[in-house]
């Protein structure tokens, strides 16, 4: 299996002084082509940096990212930004569109910009595959935001990159949407042979990646393939314990699970509580740790 | 509340200066334009005081010394015996005969004229007696007053002017000797100063009426000074009672009254150029702040959702909002005002260095000017801000921070209708003024071109929505996906993009009027008088002011010249009538070979020992006047009795006025001393340039005096026009200049609301040069839809107002395509100018924090 992105000793240390925060400390990573790679980790533990500087939008502090073979560092600013148009496609949490445009002119953005032509063919395809033809005149504020998201899609693979990017793609959204999103993500691994990288800390959006990527304050500390849901969960509470004073982890094993967004547990306290992995709690534990 | 709105004010130092920049923008233009207006006015205003005595006598129908037109011994003189009669009239003080003349011209050393063109050089006697209400009158600044023959005293900035020292010889061009030396013993002036362009010179009373009358011992008017407590009414009675026929006494008041009016209407004009300015400037203003201060308040709307989140009340925040808004449009006003305080220095300085000296003013801070400013400054900050502020305090908390901060598109509403309706009402009227006769059209297309104006300015949005798409179509075509962009983002806002582009249709609209109505004023003017113009040279004053008919003579020894016609021009009237006509005269051969006028009816022929004479044929039916009637014609030296022998239509190059009259009929009314032009035909085969070179040398004792072949004539005339154009056009460049800076400061913050999605375009591969350019397109856009709606409305306005003064001899419609397409180009280029601070500001964005701008 070739490599489609490779990060050594990636580094990236933010501010100065008393306040310097090591986002990330000597990553080594690689993302294989045609793999679904999810990174999770809790707030703070440098996923979103890792991808940022693996999808040449940020420099590093030390360290060096090749995009195939590409290195990234010696790139001037115009040279990047060619080949984030040309070889790289991107899907942000929110405001994925440009508001002037309809879904259509969204979607072939990045290839008028360059001044490409449309592959009509393989436009049709992604549309088809994410239900949007009924959807292609509209503008970003006649849609909803599944469905903003799923032209950010068509637009992130527009171009057919080397990779795409997505930075909490399912973040913003209900379930039935991040579900219709993800799968097209997977979708798109399997059918077209895509490369998807995706930065998440939901378990059950990492559950559709074939790989999962675990990062815990600006290292990678683990890594689990094929993992369902559970596996996943099971994961995090093992990597990231809660750890303020005076609490005692559980013994018991995993029961129930709950996802981001839905049901809260009425048994509030019990002890398979820690199951539950959500952002705020992992803001809890850090603060906690400060 | 209070406190949490200065935090924010503060936080957005930047924003708060943009905003305040349009506001010192707007209001600097409107009180720059009413200081300048009342410091013109204190200008004349100081010429006037110490320039009047308590009691003035001077001839009927003539204003004071040195501000009349007429010709020096064209008036009729009081005898030293009646001079002495005043000063026993009870209550006077002191009399003293003035003689004057606004012919007298200093020249700088290499003998050219010291004055401007078209200024009078006035001398008198010298005295200093004091002026109305005890005011000093003339005084010495330096050195000492003339007491010698060949003694001289001239105003300082007049001295200044020519170099000159006390002690220096100064020569001087007088209208009957020539060119006399003088010693300048001293610098002295009336009252404060300000001469508003004319020299003063003061010499001994003999060497005066030596100068201006030939010697004859005789005065123009008298400057009575009355004793103090007297009634200066009964006083003014008194006088008038002991004076001869044809003199009149009046009061200083009421001759300050008589020459402010007098020059209301010379400066009616200006004012009213001003005020239209300062019209202009405000609807500028106000379109700026709005503008500035509803993308402030649009952008605000996430922090005052979270100021409502937690638990400020709605009027908490509209108020937060109104207190912003008073507080950016105090200090906007405060500044606006110190500009317009150094703009009206420029435009000073400006008017010192073209040669307009309005003396020793200083521009001030009148209270209308304040009051404006301050006015303007808040409360249309507080109106721009009222409506977003209202809006954001409707929104519920929860929906505006869940909203992205950008704003939804804007509807093009009730407004633009209501701007399409003026656009109509506007259009009617002018096509009114121009092709019906209704009263007073220049009224009507004033009214016409105002509503025109402000429905374009609210219906910019609509009416420019086709001219946008096109640029659309253009841009995409050239610039491919970055053009489509520019266009779109132009499109989004159309309101805001329809008040920025308004600000630069307004300057332009004026610009183009002024430039259609110069180029057919000049080049009506030059066709005219190339058509009408006779003979091969003329011999005419630089100053409008009448020169020595010796010259005439001289120009007949000439070797080479073959003719010399002299023609004559004064004011007088026919008895009966109290209606002032203006008189020319010239030998019948004279009117016929140079001049282009056309005798409609008989000729200027003498028949029965009684003088001929022309008479323009409107002149003729108003009055009730046909050939063969006499008529009786009084002038300043008396009267004379002529007959109608033809009608005229007064087609000339230079106005011959409405009657015509032979020399020997004009010698008994008015003072053939003194000729207006002098055209001179040289003989068959002569050497053209031989000819010119000994006219030359005739004309060299007389500096305000000029000799031109028919061709330099034109030019000169028509470059005194262009002169005119210039100092318009300078004015209107600073509007242009206004609305320039209005672009880039909407711009500037259009690319600061619009950081997220420049993040976007970053990271799904913009280049900054890519995203430079969509900035830049974006600007061009806008400032071209700005030009070109202006030059239309411009031509529109051009083309009217020269239809309607066509019968004042603009009867040319000329429409500078050229000039026109190149002001359009240079907006345009002047819209990639303001794009350069806002495009690099864009560019530099990191593309990662902008799209995690909140």
């Amino acid at each position: 299996m070739s490599i489609a992105a490779r990060a050594k000793g990636l580094t990236k240390v933010y501010g100065s002084g008393s306040a310097v925060v090591t986002a990330l400390d000597h990553v080594d990573f690689e993302v294989n082509q045609g793999e679904f790679t999810a990174i999770m980790g809790p707030s703070g533990s440098g996923k979103s940096t890792l991808m940022h500087l693996m999808a040449a939008l940020d420099t590093p502090t030390e360290g060096e990212v090749w995009i195939g073979d590409t290195a990234v560092g010696a790139l001037s600013d115009t040279a990047l930004t060619v080949l984030r148009r040309d070889r790289v496609g991107f899907i942000f949490q929110a405001f994925n569109l440009v508001p002037t445009l309809t879904a259509r002119e969204n979607i072939v953005l990045p290839l008028a910009i360059a001044g490409h032509r449309v592959d009509d063919a393989w436009f049709d395809q992604v549309i088809g595959t994410l239900g949007l033809e009924d959807r292609l005149t509209h503008k970003p504020s006649e849609l909803s935001g599944g469905q903003q998201q799923r032209v950010a899609c068509a637009r992130a693979l527009m171009n057919r990159p080397d990779i795409v990017f997505g930075d909490e793609p399912t973040g913003n959204l209900d379930s039935t949407s991040a579900a219709e999103v993800l799968g097209f993500l997977r979708h798109s691994v399997d059918a077209f042979g895509q490369t998807v990288v995706m930065v998440t800390h939901d378990a059950l959006a990492a559950s559709y990646a074939d790989r999962a990527v675990f990062l815990s304050d600006g290292h990678i500390v683990d890594e689990i393939r094929n993992a369902s849901q559970t596996d996943l969960l099971n994961a995090m509470a093992r990597l990231y314990p809660r750890n303020d004073k005076g609490y005692k982890a559980p013994t018991k094993a995993a029961g129930n699970v709950y996802r981001d967004g839905g049901a809260a547990p009425l048994h509030r306290g019990a002890p398979d509580d820690e199951e539950e992995s959500t952002v705020e709690r992992s803001i809890a534990r850090r603060a906690a740790q400060d | 509340m209070f406190h949490a709105t200065l935090k924010s004010l503060w936080a957005r130092k930047v924003r708060l200066f943009l905003s305040a920049v349009s506001i010192v923008l707007g209001v600097a233009f409107v009180c720059g334009s009413l200081m300048f207006t009342s410091l013109l006015k204190s200008s004349f205003d100081q010429i006037i005081k110490g320039g009047l005595a308590d009691v003035n006598v001077h001839a009927k129908g003539g204003t004071f010394a040195g501000m009349g037109n007429a010709g020096p011994t064209e008036q009729p003189g009081l005898t030293p015996a009646e001079i002495e009669s005043i000063g026993k009239v009870e209550g006077v003080v002191k009399a003293v005969g003035i003689v004057s003349s606004t012919q007298v011209f200093p020249l700088d050393s290499s003998g050219n004229l010291l004055s401007f063109q078209g200024a009078p050089g006035i001398a008198m006697n010298w005295h200093d007696t004091p002026a109305a209400g005890g005011q000093p009158g003339a005084r010495i600044v330096e050195g000492r007053a003339p007491e010698a023959a060949d003694d001289i005293v001239m105003d300082p900035s007049t001295v200044a002017r020519g170099g000159y020292k006390i002690g220096d010889q100064v020569k001087v061009s007088t209208p009957l000797d020539g060119i006399k030396a003088f010693t300048l013993v001293g610098t002295g002036t009336y009252g404060a100063g300000s001469t508003a362009g004319a020299s003063y010179l003061f010499f001994t009373l003999s060497e005066a009426q030596a100068i201006v009358q030939q010697g004859s011992d005789t005065f123009h008017s008298v400057w009575v000074e009355t004793a103090q407590g007297a009634d200066v009414e009964s006083v003014a009675t008194a006088i008038d009672k002991v004076l001869p026929e044809g003199f009149t006494a009046e009061t200083g008041a009421s001759m300050a009254t008589t020459i402010q009016d007098q020059l209301d209407v010379g400066l009616g004009f200006v004012n009213t150029f001003l005020l239209v300015f300062a019209a202009i400037a405000l609807v500028v203003a106000t379109l700026l702040i709005l503008n500035t201060f509803s993308i402030l308040v649009a952008q605000r709307a996430r922090e005052l959702a979270l100021l409502r989140a937690i638990g400020a009340k709605r009027s908490q925040v509209r108020n937060s909002v109104l207190l912003e808004a008073l507080i950016v449009g105090l200090i906007g006003a405060t500044f606006g005002l110190a500009a317009g305080y150094g703009l009206t220095w420029g435009i000073l300085a400006l008017l010192r260095a073209t040669g307009i000296d309005l003396g020793p003013v200083a521009p001030s801070f009148t209270w209308q000017a304040v009051v404006a400013s301050y006015a303007i400054g808040t409360l249309i900050t507080l109106f721009a801000a009222y409506l977003p502020a209202r809006k954001a305090s409707r929104t519920r908390p929860v929906e505006a921070m869940a909203a992205a901060a950008q704003a939804g598109p804007e509807k093009v509403g009730g407004v633009a209708m209501l701007g399409i309706a003026l656009i109509e009402v506007g259009v009617a009227a002018i096509v009114c003024a121009v092709w019906l006769p209704v009263p007073q059209p220049l009224v009507w297309l004033g009214a016409g071109a105002a509503a025109l104006l402000v429905g374009m300015v609210l219906a910019t949005a609509l009416v420019g929505s086709p001219l946008v798409w096109l640029f659309g179509k253009v841009f995409s075509r050239l610039f491919g996906e970055v053009g489509r962009l520019a266009q779109l983002n132009a499109v989004r806002q159309p309101r805001r993009t329809a008040a920025t582009a308004a600000t630069l249709m307004i300057g332009l609209a004026l610009v183009s009027t002024v430039a259609i109505l110069a180029s057919s004023t000049t080049t009506s003017l030059s066709s005219r008088l190339a058509a009408d113009q006779r003979g091969d040279f003329l011999i005419a004053p630089v100053s409008y002011q009448p020169f020595d008919a010796k010259i005439a003579d001289k120009a007949r020894e000439v070797d080479g010249v073959s003719a010399v016609y002299p023609f004559y021009r004064g004011t007088g009237a026919i008895a009966g009538t109290d209606q002032a006509v203006t008189i020319s005269a010239a030998t019948s051969e004279a009117v016929e070979r140079a001049t282009s006028l056309k005798i409609v009816a008989g000729s200027l022929q003498a028949d029965a020992g009684v003088q001929p004479a022309l008479v323009e044929s409107e002149f003729a039916n108003q009055h009730g006047l046909s050939i063969g009637q006499l008529l009786d014609l009084k002038g300043p030296k008396g009267g004379i009795e002529v007959l109608i022998t033809g009608l005229h239509d007064n087609g000339a190059a230079f106005t011959m006025g409405q009657i015509v009259t032979t020399p020997e009929a004009y010698a008994k009314i008015g003072d053939t001393t003194l000729v207006s032009d002098i055209v001179v035909f040289d003989s068959p085969g002569a050497d053209t340039e031989a000819v010119r070179a000994g006219l030359h040398s005739v004309v060299r004792v007389s500096p305000t005096v000029a000799v031109s072949d028919v061709h330099e004539y034109v030019e000169a005339r028509v470059a005194q026009f262009g002169q005119l154009f210039g100092v318009i056009y300078a004015l209107l460049t600073l509007a242009i200049v206004i609305s320039l800076l209005g672009i880039v400061n909407t711009l500037s913050l259009s690319v600061m609301e619009r950081t997220r999605e420049v993040g976007l375009l970053r990271a799904v591969g913009m280049t900054r040069r890519q995203l430079r350019s969509m900035v830049t397109l974006e600007s061009t856009i806008v400032a071209t839809l700005g030009a070109i709606l202006g030059v239309v409305l411009g031509i529109i306005y051009g083309a009217a107002l020269v239809s309607l003064l066509s019968d004042q001899g603009i009867d040319r419609l000329v429409i500078p395509w050229v000039q026109l397409v190149v002001l359009v180009l240079v907006a345009a280029l002047f819209g990639v100018l303001a794009a350069v601070v806002p495009a690099r500001r864009a560019a530099r964005l990191n593309a990662l924090e902008s799209i995690s701008t909140q």
